[in-house]
């Protein structure tokens, strides 16, 4: 799959890996890393702006967290941000089946109209 | 826990790359937790202290790189389309044609007549949803900075303000909404989120009537019988902006059915 495609659904990338608890970006960069096994080549750097951009809309919510020595900052989805996984996904799912099915599916023949 | 050079030398160039990021210092403590894990994570892997930072700056992008993502992201704060910012392009694109049909019905009717109650309730409805346009503008824009607040806060206060000045109210009332949408739209257009021409009608029609009034009279003819002009160019664009936020598919839960549906 091209990068460029998962680039643009990035956002939906960021809130779909803090479903299952909160992280810090080093932590959501490398999960999302893993799970696209790779094909995902942005720079990690511009990642935060998004993180950041998804807090102040709402769909996250942050902390800082100093017991490992360092300052450390925590991501969490909010409720609207959980029910923006929730809707994404299904319309993402939709969208598959229907593509799938286009692929994979022979051409009907046009009735004869002789 | 010991810091790495380069990534202390990145860290200096990013802070001097970002400049006057509103929260600067929280940007750089997370960027250093980041960098430190990511080479502490190559170095576990094999490498040697220099390799490691190396490798993890590399992965990170260029100071000058995140600086200008940071900066974009800044500019345009929290702006995406929600069900909240969908429910004010609805109430955008109601409030005009609501307001106009008050003032109608008020004028229309004496005061003993149950239609100039109707009609005092209906602009108050429409100055209401003004408002909460108003706060969906600001909400898709992220904010719309300083200019976006002042505006804000002066549609709050200008009809309990403007009460105050009896016959005319009607004037001050007036002139506090043309600095509103003078100020709002010129934030709008600044960010260049919604449609540009709709943001500069919105801006620009209202002020720009005392000038063109001025002219008008000066050739002779009475500017007011063309006053509804301006007024009806800056509700129309209230209009065509209320439709652009109402179109977006909101990044949050939306209804299935009815006019809050994503398209």
């Amino acid at each position: 799959m091209r990068a460029e495609a998962l680039k643009g659904h990035l956002d939906l990338l960021l809130l779909a890996v803090l479903e299952d608890g909160s992280r810090h970006g080093y932590a959501v960069i490398e999960e999302l890393r893993r799970r696209t096994a790779d094909a995902l080549d942005l720079p990690e750097g511009t990642i935060y702006p998004a993180l950041h951009r998804l807090e102040r809309a709402g769909l996250l919510v942050s902390s800082w967290d100093e017991s490992s020595g360092r300052r450390r900052r925590l991501y969490a989805l909010t409720d609207g941000g959980s029910r923006a996984v929730k809707e994404k996904r299904r319309d993402w799912q939709a969208f598959a089946v229907a593509v799938q099915g286009v692929l994979t599916s022979k051409a009907e023949p046009w009735p004869s109209t002789a | 826990m010991a810091e790495h050079s380069l990534i202390r030398s990145y860290l200096d160039e990013l802070r001097f790359s970002l400049g006057k990021l509103s929260d600067l210092e929280d940007v750089i403590a997370e960027v250093q937790d980041h960098l430190e894990l990511s080479a502490q994570a190559h170095m576990r892997s094999g490498m040697n202290s220099d390799e490691a930072q190396t490798h993890a700056l590399a992965r990170f992008g260029s100071p000058a790189l995140v600086a200008r993502v940071f900066s974009e992201e800044e500019k345009r704060g929290g702006a995406v389309s929600t069900t909240l910012t969908r429910r004010a392009g609805i109430a955008a694109m109601v409030a005009p044609p609501l307001m106009l049909g008050g003032i109608a019905v008020a004028a229309a009717s004496n005061s003993t007549q149950p239609g100039s109650g109707i009609g005092v309730v209906a602009s108050l409805a429409a100055a209401a949803l003004f408002v909460f346009a108003l706060v969906g503008l600001r909400a898709r824009h992220g904010g719309l900075g300083t200019l976006g607040r002042i505006a804000f806060w002066l549609a709050i206060i200008a009809v309990p303000f403007s009460s105050l000045f009896s016959w005319d109210g009607m004037v001050v009332l007036a002139v506090l909404l043309g600095v509103v949408v003078a100020l709002f739209g010129t934030a709008m257009l600044r960010a260049a989120i919604l449609p540009r021409a709709a943001a500069g009608i919105f801006a620009f029609s209202w002020p720009a009537w005392a000038p063109v009034a001025w002219v008008i009279t000066l050739a002779g003819d009475d500017a007011n019988k063309y006053a509804a002009f301006p007024v009806l160019a800056t509700l129309g664009a209230l209009m065509w902006l209320g439709l652009a936020m109402w179109r977006e598919p909101a990044l949050d839960a939306r209804p299935t059915s009815g006019p809050l549906a994503t398209a």
